[in-house]
């Protein structure tokens, strides 16, 4: 156990927070597949905690190999993620795989392993922001030279997304604002993006419907329609939420006891906040709460501690992105918000998605490694290796 | 204010924002189980369940691949009463009463008529029209008076069931059986109901606002994976004759029950299988599987065993003299008598066997095992008497044989187990015994069902198996076999034979206790054998329980069926009733003959120049045919009469008959015209002269 723990370089609290969840993770996943693991492979709920523990196990490598690399590599490899994920989005658009009708998933050929390519540009443009607004903090104020640069790349790719998968390009979309607003973007200038991409949206939407371009408008329709009136699919999930919520009660331990894993569609991604409560009782929900909060308070720490803008505003805008998809999910789960198909990262069962989420968590550690190394070096008066933080001296 | 201090108030805004959207959520969640927590609970308790879909059980076949049993879709209907508005109940309930009573016959438009008003004033929403309708009947209900409306105006309510159906509705009932979902199954259905019943997939249903159930996910339906098929050996045809001959025997002889059982020599395969018991309602229906579940003392068929083991130990042989003591005999304190009075009291095993007499087979077991009865039980043991047969029918009991230095094995066990007492056995093992010595003495696992297929594919196999290669030797199995054939043609189930198709056999009566407590004693004729008896391809046993005393021997209620199941197989059966010819391509079978004088006989024979002898110088002589490749001859055996017992008249006809009967002092009365085939009192019986004899003739 000691031998692995000195690997583990970084904060060790986001460790213990990844450890955790994903042990939640296991325990709803193997609980909540048991109707449809009956359905697809003969009753054999194994299949689906085998393959869900692996992809977690092999997230945990990818996270550990990028906590590995010199944050500071980040900064251009964000710049090289963001130029392949926008022909890839484009691509996906015109020819990925259909999956309820919502062109989202590009299977790489040779290994054969699909994934949704929003995460990739998800991961790729937080990543980018970070770059852009630690670059320009000396000119942060300026429309053309530090607003334009952030933005423009924000909306053309969240304008890739919207088609296919709405709700996740409205998440990032919103989270990049949080971003240029903690990165001293002007509050006018934010909300003036806002305004135009509401014109876009409404641009889009006109086109859409002149076009006949059907994909995913009917849903989208349908599930505002729902949400004002509330009367179909989308109220059903919501009641059944509900019910298992109240199922759960303040306190209970019964693991795979759930009832309304049975009737919720998808318990085991979009509504497994709700067979978390059922099954562990309202404490249970809290403890993922606090431990996703706890997760952003920590990179908050790192953000304090870090020498370089760069990797402050990576591990920090990281963490955002992934705390406010929790929370989003959370939010549908108990009513807040309607159903928007936002899993709850690293406690949904999801394919690769997993992995796009271990890489940024891989990518704070890593910010959270080379801050502590660097306290060391400080007080040493021997060279790191790594390359120099050039907006770090900028910023500070 | 430094850049990294605005930021980190920036980021501190943010993270407090994000932990009141967090107390946010989290305040919603009580809200939830609190405030609304019992609404919750209580939707989640009536608007949703849990419901298993089932696949469809699968089909049964015969061994010709026709159908056993099947299941059916039938609808129940049901009326919401209450759905439905005045304006169209009130102008409609007369048309719909009408077309219920005129459509189903068994009501009045009247009856109908109150019982729909009736459940309507009730309020009932679920009221019962009809069980069990067809998918063409629910498809014309749907057009009629109200019904027209659907479910939702006219209140028209339809669920689907299955119902199994045997399309050969009483054949082999019992054996294909039914499943129960919280009671014993019977039969094949029960043994397989493991491959018939196909998957149960439980299925989240909820309840819509439209008052429906409906399944979460439609996919679900379709993952009910059918059973399987089965197929039995059974041979429908040769099922039909078993079960028509059967009960035939049992309304003739007013007996309690019986059944019949028929395997296929070298396979073990059960070709036929018939229970017939009698109902409280008079008629005989496939009550109880007797032929596997019912144990009994056997009697003299079970003299085959013992007469098996002698042969094997070459202890004795055919032509072995044999004192049967006037047909009584005495061990220690019990008196053993024979059934039948025989006129010598030095005669050959042979002739013990054809005569069926206790006091011969039992002296010779006596006195061959009598001091090693351990060897007597191994034989017993390797004969598989002592063990199940396996059947795949669930219920089949353990053979009761007593064992040396059991508590009741006692000095005269020996010899009553060799006249089948002291023991109980079922008709299938019994069975499973003879088909071993038609077999050549290898024992055959009887077996019912051969194939479980899923849709075209083999689920599973089942081959005949070998249970025990040699009980005896070959040579010891024909000379059984031989025996056999001649209690046939010439022994106690002589009334049976025939001179178109050979058949072996022994016949068997016990006074069996009728129930368990063992006072009531009634009486059990059976008779075990197979055909053809040269090369025999099918065995077969018969046992009656409780005929009526009227006529209670093997002989006279058990070997006529078996004789009807040879005689209606060949003359339906083609391509046997050919190979059946083949032996005796050369010679024409000659007529059947009656005993008669033995000079008219004699006188008879020699004008159509056929070779005869004779075995005595009697009056009375019975002719018996004797086949060989090339030739045919007749032997004129004597036929003796003593003074105040029955003489023997069966297969006579009634002139020679009612002249040798009257000649003994006796009167007779007589029904039917043609041959004798039954006397009562029987042969050799004492009866004090004046007395009545009656003859069945056919």
């Amino acid at each position: 156990m000691y031998t692995i723990l000195k690997h583990l370089k970084g904060d060790k609290v986001i460790w213990f927070i990844v450890v955790a969840l994903s042990l939640f993770s296991m325990l709803a996943v193997y609980s909540s597949t048991g109707t449809l693991a009956f359905k697809q492979h003969a009753g054999s709920t194994e299949y689906y905690f085998i393959k869900h523990t692996t992809l977690l196990v092999l997230g945990f490598g990818l996270m550990y190999l990028a906590h590995l690399i010199n944050y500071n590599y980040y900064s251009r490899i964000a710049q090289l993620m963001l130029y392949l994920a926008i022909p890839l989005l484009l691509f996906t658009l015109l020819f990925g795989n259909d999956v309820n009708q919502a062109k989202r998933w590009l299977t790489v050929p040779v290994i054969n392993l699909s994934f949704q390519t929003s995460d990739l540009a998800k991961l790729a443009l937080i990543m980018y922001v970070a770059r852009v607004l630690s670059k320009k903090q000396h000119v942060i104020k300026s429309f053309e030279r530090a607003f334009l640069p952030v933005s423009i790349p924000v909306m053309l790719v969240c304008m890739l997304i919207v088609p296919a998968d709405l709700s996740t390009a409205a998440v990032l979309f919103f989270t990049c604002l949080i971003l240029m607003f903690i990165g001293r973007v002007r509050v006018s200038h934010i909300s003036l993006s806002l305004v135009v991409a509401a014109l876009a949206f409404i641009t889009f939407l006109t086109i859409a419907s002149m076009t006949d371009y059907q994909g995913r408008m009917k849903t989208w329709q349908n599930r505002l329609e729902n949400y004002v009136a509330g009367n179909t699919e989308d109220t059903y999930q919501m009641q059944q939420s509900k019910i298992a919520i109240a199922n759960g009660g303040m306190l209970r331990v019964a693991p795979g006891k759930s009832v309304q894993r049975n009737f919720l569609p998808h318990p085991y991604s979009d509504f497994i906040y709700a067979i978390i409560i059922e099954e562990y009782g309202l404490l249970g929900g809290i403890i993922i709460m606090v431990l996703y909060l706890a997760f952003l308070y920590r990179a908050i720490k790192i953000f304090v501690r870090s020498p370089g803008a760069f990797g402050a505003l990576l591990a920090v805008g990281l963490s955002i992105a992934l705390v406010i998809q929790a929370l989003m999910n959370m939010s549908v789960t108990v009513g807040i918000l309607p159903v928007t198909g936002l899993t709850l990262p690293l406690v949904s069962m999801g394919g690769t998605s997993i992995w796009f989420t271990s890489l940024a968590i891989g990518i704070i550690l890593s910010v959270s490694r080379y801050t502590e190394e660097q306290e060391i070096i400080n007080s040493s008066p021997t060279e790191t290796g790594a390359p120099v933080d050039d907006a770090a001296i900028a910023m500070f | 204010m430094s850049i990294k201090k605005d930021i980190l108030l920036r980021i501190n805004l943010v993270f407090v924002l994000l932990c009141g959207i967090g107390a946010l959520i989290i305040g919603q969640a009580i809200h939830i189980q609190t405030v609304e927590g019992e609404e919750w609970r209580e939707l989640g308790r009536t608007s949703t369940r849990i419901d298993t879909i089932h696949g469809e059980r699968g089909n049964m076949y015969s061994g010709d691949k026709r159908l056993l049993a099947t299941s059916l879709p039938v609808f129940e209907i049901r009326f919401d009463t209450k759905t439905v508005s005045d304006t169209i109940f009130n102008t409609e309930i007369d048309s719909l009463a009408f077309q219920l009573a005129d459509y189903f016959k068994d009501n009045n438009q009247t009856f109908y008529k109150k019982r729909l008003t009736k459940g309507r004033n009730e309020g009932n929403r679920y009221l019962l029209i009809k069980k069990e309708v067809t998918y063409n009947d629910l498809q014309e209900m749907k057009t009629w008076p109200i019904f027209r409306y659907n479910q939702f105006k006219g209140g028209f309510i339809s669920k689907q069931t299955n119902k199994r159906v045997t399309p050969f509705s009483l054949l082999a009932k019992r054996t294909i059986g039914y499943a129960r979902k919280n009671a014993q199954s019977v039969g094949l259905e029960g043994s397989f109901d493991e491959y018939l019943k196909g998957d149960a997939v439980p299925t989240s249903v909820h309840l819509t606002s439209t008052g429906r159930w409906v399944p979460l996910n439609d996919d679900y339906e379709l993952d009910a994976r059918n059973g399987n098929d089965i197929y039995t050996n059974i041979d429908i045809n040769l099922q039909d004759i078993v079960h028509n001959a059967l009960h035939k025997a049992l309304k003739k002889h007013k007996a309690n029950h019986g059944s019949v059982v028929v395997m296929e020599v070298a396979t073990g395969k059960i070709k036929a299988i018939a229970n017939l018991g009698l109902g409280s309602d008079s008629t005989y229906w496939e009550k109880y599987n007797y032929a596997i579940g019912e144990k009994s003392e056997p009697g003299s068929t079970f003299k085959i065993a013992a007469l098996t083991m002698l042969l094997e130990e070459d202890l004795v042989d055919e032509n072995t003299i044999v004192d049967i003591e006037e047909g009584q005999k005495t061990y220690y304190d019990k008196v053993m008598r024979d059934a039948s009075w025989y006129p010598y009291n030095e005669i050959t095993l042979q002739k013990v066997m054809e005569i069926s007499s206790n006091v011969g087979i039992s002296k010779l077991a006596e006195k061959h095992f009598g001091n090693r009865p351990k060897d007597f039980i191994a034989h017993l043991d390797k004969m598989q008497l002592t063990k199940k047969t396996g059947v795949e029918i669930k219920g089949e009991p353990e053979p009761t044989i007593k064992r040396p230095g059991d508590k009741d094995w006692t000095g005269i066990t020996i010899p009553w187990m060799s006249i089948g007492y002291e023991l109980e056995l079922t008709p299938l093992q019994m069975l499973t015994f003879f088909n071993a010595i038609a077999n050549d003495g290898k024992v055959m696992k009887p077996y019912l069902v051969s194939d479980v297929l899923e849709l075209n594919d083999h689920v599973r196999k089942f081959r005949p198996l070998v249970v025990e290669e040699q009980i005896c030797s070959p040579q010891t199995a024909r000379r059984v076999r031989k025996i056999l054939r001649s209690v046939v043609e010439q022994g106690t189930a002589k009334n049976i034979q025939s001179y178109t198709f050979s058949m072996a056999g022994k016949t068997g009566t016990a006074k069996i206790a009728k129930d368990k407590k063992g006072y009531d004693k009634v009486y059990q004729g059976s008779f075990a054998g197979f055909f053809p008896a040269e090369n025999p391809v099918y065995s077969c046993i018969i046992v009656i329980n409780e005929p009526s005393e009227e006529g209670y021997y093997g002989s006279i209620v058990a070997a006529p069926v078996f004789k009807e199941i040879v005689e209606k197989y060949y003359s339906s059966d083609y391509k046997n009733h050919q190979a059946i010819n083949e032996h005796r391509p050369l010679i024409a079978a000659l007529p059947p003959a009656k005993v008669g004088n033995q000079q008219d006989l004699e006188t008879i024979y020699n004008e159509l120049g056929i070779k005869n002898s004779k075995t005595a110088e009697t009056d009375w002589a019975e002719p018996i045919t004797i086949y060989t490749d090339t030739s045919v001859s007749v032997t004129l055996k004597s036929v003796q009469m003593i003074k105040n017992l029955v003489p023997r008249v069966e297969g006579m006809g009634l002139r020679d008959a009612m002249f040798v009967v009257e000649n003994q002092g006796y009167k007779v009365k007589f029904k039917g015209t043609g041959k004798v085939v039954a006397q009562m009192p029987n042969y050799g019986e004492r009866l004090e002269k004046g007395g009545i004899v009656y003859l069945e003739l056919q």
